[in-house]
C-alpha cells in the first residue's frame, strides 16, 4: 500500500518530513487499540493510559525505523508490546480477588446478568496470574480476535508454538479457575 | 441466598466466549492531547550523545601499550639491561627528590585548570 493510499504511512512522511501534528492522526487513529491492549495486561485504566502513551512515544522515536516489511498496525502493536512488557514487569500483576458472587440466579433478570458479568470479569482477571509465556499468546490471541497468524507474528514465534502456548494457557487458567470453583469440569469440554 | 457453585458458572465458563467478549476500553478525553504534549517534548529534546568511541579506543590502546611495555620490561634480557644500566646511576640529591612530589601536584593541577574553568561548558 502506498503513502498515498494509506493514511499512516502518509502521515509518517509529514513527521518525517517534519510536520510533528501529522502524529495526531496517528494517535488518532491506534489509541483505542493501543489502550485496549494496555488494559487487557494490567485492568487498570490510568495505567492502561499511561502505558499507550509510553507506547506512542517510543513508536515516535521509532519512525524512521518502519520499512514496510509488516502492517503499520502489526509494527505498532509490537512497539507497544514491547513496551507494556518492561511496564508489567514493574507492576506486578495484582492478586486477583475471587470473591464469588454466591447469589442463587436462577432465574434471568438484571441480576443473573450482574452475576455473569462479575464472574466473567473475574475470569480475564486470572489471566493477568499466568507466567508470561502464556498470558501473552491469551491476550493477543483474543485481542486479534482469535487470529493466529497475527498473533504468531506480534509474539515473533512460529504459528504451531503459539497454539501450543494457547492451549497449555488454558489448561493453567481452566485448573486455576476449578480450583477457585470459578469454572465446573464441564468447562474443558468447551475448549478448541 | 443459596450457594449454586457450578449452576450460573457453566453458563459463563466457555473460555473462549468469555475472553473474545471481552471489553474494548475506550481512551479518556484529553489523551490525544496528553499523548501529543509528551511527543512534543520528546521531539524538542536533544538527541543523546553519542558514545565517544574514538577517546574509548584511544584509551584502550594506550592501556594496551602500557601493560606491554611492562611485560617487555619485565621479562627481556634487553630490558634487564636496561635496569642495570639504571642501578648504576647515582640518585638524585635529596633536595631534588623533596621537589618531586609538589611538581607532579603543581603539574596535575595546572592540566585540571587548563582543562576545566567553572561556568566553562563541560569536555566534549
Amino acid at each position: 500500500m502506498t503513502e498515498a493510499e494509506d493514511p499512516d504511512l502518509a502521515d509518517r512522511r509529514r513527521v518525517l518530513d517534519g510536520d510533528l501534528n501529522a502524529f495526531t492522526g496517528i494517535v488518532q487513529r491506534w489509541q483505542g487499540r493501543l489502550v485496549t491492549l494496555a488494559w487487557r495486561f494490567c485492568r487498570d485504566r490510568a495505567l492502561a493510559e499511561d502505558m499507550a502513551q509510553d507506547a506512542f512515544v517510543k513508536a515516535f522515536r521509532a519512525l524512521p525505523t518502519f520499512r514496510g516489511d509488516a502492517a503499520f498496525s502489526t509494527w505498532l502493536t509490537s512497539i507497544a508490546l514491547n513496551s507494556y512488557r518492561s511496564a508489567i514487569r514493574a507492576h506486578d500483576p495484582r492478586p486477583t480477588a475471587l470473591t464469588l458472587l454466591t447469589l442463587d440466579t436462577g432465574e434471568p433478570g438484571p441480576l443473573a446478568s450482574l452475576v455473569r458479568q462479575e464472574r466473567a470479569s473475574l475470569v480475564r482477571e486470572m489471566v493477568m496470574t499466568l507466567p508470561p509465556r502464556y498470558r501473552e499468546p491469551i491476550v493477543l490471541y483474543y485481542f486479534n480476535e482469535q487470529d493466529l497468524a497475527t498473533t504468531a507474528a506480534l509474539l515473533g514465534l512460529p504459528e504451531g508454538t503459539v497454539k501450543a502456548r494457547l492451549h497449555r494457557g488454558r489448561e493453567f487458567l481452566r485448573r486455576r479457575l476449578a480450583a477457585a470453583k470459578l469454572v465446573g469440569d464441564a468447562a474443558s469440554q468447551g475448549d478448541r | 441466598l443459596a450457594t449454586p457453585p457450578h449452576k450460573e458458572i457453566d453458563k459463563v465458563n466457555d473460555l473462549d466466549r468469555v475472553l473474545a467478549e471481552d471489553d474494548r476500553l475506550v481512551p479518556s478525553a484529553g489523551f490525544t492531547s496528553r499523548v501529543m504534549d509528551t511527543v512534543t517534548a520528546a521531539a524538542t529534546e536533544p538527541p543523546p550523545l553519542p558514545f565517544p568511541w574514538g577517546r574509548f579506543i584511544g584509551v584502550v590502546l594506550a592501556c594496551a601499550a602500557w601493560a606491554a611495555s611492562g611485560v617487555w620490561l619485565a621479562t627481556t634480557p634487553t630490558a634487564s639491561a636496561v635496569w642495570s644500566a639504571f642501578a648504576g646511576i647515582d640518585p638524585l640529591p635529596p633536595q631534588v627528590q623533596d621537589l618531586g612530589v609538589p611538581v607532579a601536584v603543581s603539574a596535575v593541577v595546572t592540566i585540571i585548570m587548563v582543562r576545566w574553568r567553572p561556568g566553562r561548558a563541560p569536555m566534549p
